[in-house]
């Protein structure tokens, strides 16, 4: 029998998905970026990062050259996280063929 | 009884239905995030400068009208090399600056995607080296140039930006726009070939384009709102 609850609930949803796998593939992610990759408005995603930034998913930097820039990124357990989200999936997808 | 049984089985369904689809959108956002860049913005700006100022030394140097094409090769490898060399640095600081491995897997992923083209115009290349020295020979090889440098780049569109993408596709429509040119051009292009015609295509194209590319993809610094 499959235990949905073992799935994070924080990662699973899907905006805060969409975020935790694009922080996944590179070092850092701009803000900026991130909203045109993922075409949410600022809030929603302010929102989303906020919430992952609590949960210790993610990790903020803040830099000032000419204009202020803040740069996201997954943390250790963040990575964990996302890591054991994954599996957890796929088992329930293997499940799921069975 | 069957009633709560439907109810659990309709539940794990849309849970793995659930999971599939995130599944795909974690796979979908995986291929769109691993972005690389293979020509950064200066390497295309110091590629640019050293293709119109190698094409200006060929054509002001008399180097147009000499029956020497291994002078010709020997000037436009040199341009390679130099392009090359700074943008072998260049990725190897902003790996250093970025804390990431100078070979990494998207920088293996860009060389294999590139290296049929780029072994295709190294044959060419070496193949022209034993041609007679004649405006049209020089023309064809710069053409096959730009054609497999096209290609090369539009191989690595899967994980390129859109601008490395639309170079490519800007030096394969050049390329393949100067052949048919030349045989469908109804004597025009022919009748006005000559020993400079290689320098400006390729003061047209990899100097050119080049410049252009590097102003698309200048790296840039924006403003956002903190959370």
């Amino acid at each position: 029998m499959l235990d949905f609850d073992k799935l994070d609930k924080t990662i699973h949803e899907k905006g805060r998905l969409s975020i935790m796998t694009l922080l996944a593939t590179r070092p850092s992610w701009a803000f900026q970026d991130l909203k045109s990759e993922l075409k949410m408005s600022d809030g929603n995603l302010v929102t989303h990062l906020r919430t992952l930034h609590t949960g210790g998913y993610v990790a903020v930097t803040k830099t000032v050259f000419d204009r202020p820039q803040t740069s996201y990124a997954l943390t250790e357990k963040g990575r964990g996280a996302f890591q054991d989200y994954l599996r957890v999936l796929e088992e329930i997808v293997k499940a799921g063929k069975r | 009884m069957r009633r709560e049984c439907f109810v659990v089985q309709s539940t794990c369904m849309n849970e793995q239905e659930r999971a599939e689809e995130h599944l795909r959108t974690i796979r979908r956002l995986m291929e769109r995030g691993t972005i690389y860049r293979a020509i950064s913005a200066p390497t295309a700006l110091v590629g640019g400068l050293l293709s119109v100022g190698a094409s200006e030394m060929w054509l002001g140097g008399g180097g147009a009208t000499s029956e020497n094409p291994r002078g010709f090769l020997a000037l436009w490898m040199a341009v390679l090399a130099l392009t090359a060399a700074t943008n072998a640095v260049i990725l190897v600081l902003g790996a250093r600056e970025r804390k990431e491995a100078v070979i990494s897997a998207s920088m293996k992923a860009a060389l294999i995607a590139i290296a049929p083209a780029f072994i295709a115009a190294g044959g060419f290349t070496l193949l022209f080296a034993g041609w007679p020295c004649d405006p049209l020979n020089e023309l064809t090889v710069t053409v096959v140039w730009a054609v497999c440098y096209g290609l090369g780049l539009l191989a690595t569109s899967h994980f390129a930006p859109r601008s490395l993408t639309m170079l490519g596709a800007a030096f394969l429509a050049a390329g393949l726009g100067t052949m048919l040119a030349f045989q469908y051009g109804g004597g025009f292009f022919m009748r006005n070939l000559d020993g400079r015609t290689a320098s400006f295509f390729m003061a047209g194209t990899f100097g050119l384009f080049h410049f252009i590319y590097a102003v698309c993809a200048w790296p840039r610094r924006r403003g956002e709102p903190e959370p």
